[in-house]
């Protein structure tokens, strides 16, 4: 895998991961649960139980901690294991833990970042401005590299930002209905996540069109 | 290309058909341990298994025996006879063939969880196990250094549901057999006869590392379910465990000690994977 | 009421979900479908040429195909009329997932078969067929919320939900993950907390809170 200078990679649309749920996501190869819980905090982690390795992405929310759907251990949201259900009544030694990744919300968007994270800057932000409307998320078969040259030729009004980052003018042709952000996210060497985000205009019902004209203009990304 | 394979695996007797699926005049096609192996029994009822080349070529005819409602047979050498179910032979017992089903990982993580007592009430719920009656009291995982098994004794637990005859909850008492390292035993309470034990028995044939054929039989005191119900409450459950065992990872069995974190709970997995460890077992571990 | 039942399968799985949710009691008259292939015996062929399962006897009325049932047992129990809409537009919505439900989800449950019992067919094909069904069920879910609608017909959940959940719920047992279908997650969740849900072995359910203790248990 090739080593990236941004170190956030967005993985999912915030609204795509709703509270008291959690989803599995694929980035550089690496296989991560990501998880909200009730009060709305996104923790991003390997997605692998310390007891006997049951994928986390497959476990209940329980309020703020994880509950894995094999035995029932429960981690809190700095991945500690607070609680085994076939010993209710001991604490769990402080060593078992879930390794986990940098996560943080922006922009419409959950980011994970691999190295952990802690105080690192979010250089993405400038790139967004006041793009912050998650509208869709588009999958495709390809490796990121060859899939954000393709983009930047086939729409117009394409410009590449970064690496994972095109920024596309709305346009009446082959263009998006609207200004997005698109972040790629690189998922493995043959497949990429598309994240498609727009400006909100602070109005929910126009957001709503906003959304549902992109959504559907997002389809034809996928071939 | 075939693998190199180690003589704790190969020297094992494996299941690969039960034998009400082999009829007289039939021939099975199946994966043993990576190489392609074929039961058949003639018109004249003669049971002949052979291993077969990746181009269908006859290799070798393998040894072969039919017992416990099965056919089994082996790539190696084993040291031991194969192991006795004196159970069989208990009148009153009614033998009932499950069916097998596939499952994509690895033979010592499917016996793993079949010795495993603390995931009831969150794989089985409301069947074998419920919230909070989740604790696991303390039980024995020793090795018989006579048979060379492994026994999980003096395990009980609170079901819900235990076995398919069962009108209510109850506290089950379970002991586990493992007499080869892919083969299982369970004996629980029986509903159907005061202090007698039924049998659940699981046979995992091994097609690939990470890839296998689960038998399953029920031998039980029990006039009243059918056979229909007993499958199916078998099969239920079986397929509680199957999406569990598929989204383990790694799929091979880590037998060093601080690959995964156990709990005192977990003393059956300890113990068998030590177990697996002593015998030098490679294939399907890590 | 009787129906011909068999624990693992999705269609069955279909009906028995719609008899908890409108409260009907019934009985199961369990079918040896694998490893008895019961289905395909004279016995079971006298009652269904097709030799498919479920098969539901109500009185006089005996009816095979999942959807069929659903439809029926809509139009005869459902006393409020939402499971199974009036409204012609909706109606025909209905009727169109359904057709979904029995049509190109299938083959999620083709894929199931194939990973479980060791079904024939192209392994890779099918998955792909079931990947390319679920993205416009996503697609298709994903806009009914924005336009206020929880479910696949419309605002209210209807036999066409019923139908398209079970093969999409059980997809992971065929190896075909919803990693990428969000839309679909959040309405499989919606569907959990229906009054009268009840699951099925490879469904996974999401905690349904404190205080949710099982009966049975002391």
């Amino acid at each position: 895998m090739t080593q990236h200078k941004l170190e956030w990679h967005a993985v999912s649309g915030g609204s795509d991961l709703p509270a008291g749920s959690a989803r599995a996501v694929t980035l550089q190869g690496q296989d991560i649960a990501i998880w909200r819980g009730a009060s709305g905090a996104v923790q991003a982690w390997r997605n692998q139980c310390p007891h006997r390795g049951m994928r986390l992405s497959f476990g209940q929310v329980r309020g703020e901690r994880l509950s894995c759907r094999y035995h029932g251990w429960q981690f809190d949201e700095t991945g500690h294991c607070a609680f085994m259900p076939a010993h209710r009544e001991s604490t769990p030694p402080a060593s078992i833990r879930v390794p986990s990744y940098g996560s943080m919300e922006a922009a419409g968007l959950i980011w994970v970042n691999l190295e952990g994270g802690e105080g690192s800057a979010f250089e993405s932000g400038a790139a967004f401005g006041s793009h912050d409307l998650f509208c869709k998320s588009i999958y495709v078969a390809s490796a990121l590299e060859p899939l954000a040259c393709r983009l930047r030729t086939a729409l117009p009004n394409g410009e590449q930002l970064s690496h994972s980052l095109l920024r596309v003018a709305a346009s009446q042709e082959e263009g998006p209905p609207d200004d997005l952000v698109i972040a790629l996210q690189d998922m493995t060497d043959d497949r990429c996540g598309l994240h498609l985000v727009a400006c909100s205009s602070g109005a929910e019902e126009t957001d709503r069109q906003t959304r549902l004209a992109v959504a559907r203009w997002a389809r034809r990304l996928r071939t | 290309m075939t693998m190199e394979l180690d003589a704790a695996a190969i020297d094992q007797w494996y299941v690969i058909e039960s034998s009400e699926d082999l009829p007289k005049g039939k021939a099975r096609r199946t994966r043993l341990l990576g190489r392609s192996v074929v039961a058949t029994r003639e018109a004249d009822g003669t049971l002949a298994v052979e291993e077969k080349s990746a181009e269908g070529r006859s290799l070798r005819a393998l040894p072969v025996q039919e017992r416990y409602g099965y056919v089994w047979t082996t790539l190696g050498t084993p040291a031991r006879a194969l192991f006795e179910m004196p159970e069989f032979e208990e009148n009153g017992r009614r033998l009932v063939i499950c069916g097998v089903v596939t499952v994509r990982t690895s033979p010592a993580r499917i016996v793993e969880n079949f010795l495993d007592l603390s995931h009831f009430p969150f794989v089985h719920t409301n069947v074998l196990g419920a919230e909070p009656l989740t604790e696991v009291t303390p039980y024995k995982a020793e090795l018989d250094e006579t048979s060379g098994e492994l026994w999980v004794t003096d395990c009980g637990f609170y079901q819900p549901q235990a076995m398919a005859a069962s009108s209510g909850g109850a506290q089950v008492d379970y002991t586990y057999r493992v007499p080869q390292p892919f083969s299982s035993v369970l004996y629980k309470s029986s509903p159907g006869k005061e202090g007698a034990f039924d049998l659940v028995g699981l046979f995992a044939q091994p097609l690939e590392e990470t890839l296998c054929d689960v038998h399953c039989f029920m031998l039980v005191y029990d006039e009243t379910t059918s056979d229909e119900e007993l499958i199916q409450f078998q099969q239920g459950i079986f397929l509680q465990d199957r999406i569990i065992l598929e989204n383990q990872r790694p799929s091979r069995l880590p037998l060093n000690p601080r690959a995964e974190t156990p709990s005192p709970a977990d003393t059956s997995s300890i113990q068998y994977r030590r177990w697996l460890r002593g015998q030098g077992l490679r294939f399907g571990v890590q | 009421m009787q129906l011909y039942d068999y624990i693992l399968s999705g269609s069955c799985y279909k009906v028995r979900l719609f008899l908890n949710i409108l409260g009907l009691d019934y009985e199961k008259i369990p079918v040896d479908f694998y490893p008895g292939r019961a289905h395909r015996k004279p016995d079971y062929l006298a009652l269904n040429p097709l030799g498919q399962i479920p098969l539901l006897r109500d009185g006089d009325v005996l009816l095979r195909d999942a959807q069929a049932i659903l439809v029926y047992l809509a139009s005869e129990y459902d006393k409020g009329g939402t499971w199974y809409p009036n409204k012609p537009a909706t109606r025909g919505r209905v009727a169109m997932w359904l057709a979904f439900a029995g049509g190109e989800i299938m083959a999620a449950s083709a894929a199931r078969l194939h990973d479980l019992l060791n079904y024939p067919g192209d392994i890779a094909s099918l998955r792909a067929a079931a990947h390319a069904a679920f993205l416009v069920l996503d697609d298709h879910l994903a806009e009914q919320e924005l336009r206020g609608q929880d479910w696949v017909a419309g605002p209210d959940p209807t036999v066409a939900d019923i139908a398209c959940f079970p093969y999409v719920a059980l997809s992971n047992d065929g190896g075909i993950a919803r990693d990428e279908y969000p839309a679909i997650e959040r309405w499989l969740v919606r569907v959990m907390r229906l009054p009268g849900f009840v699951d099925m072995p490879g469904i996974l359910v999401p905690w349904q809170g404190e205080g949710s203790l099982v009966e049975g248990a002391a």
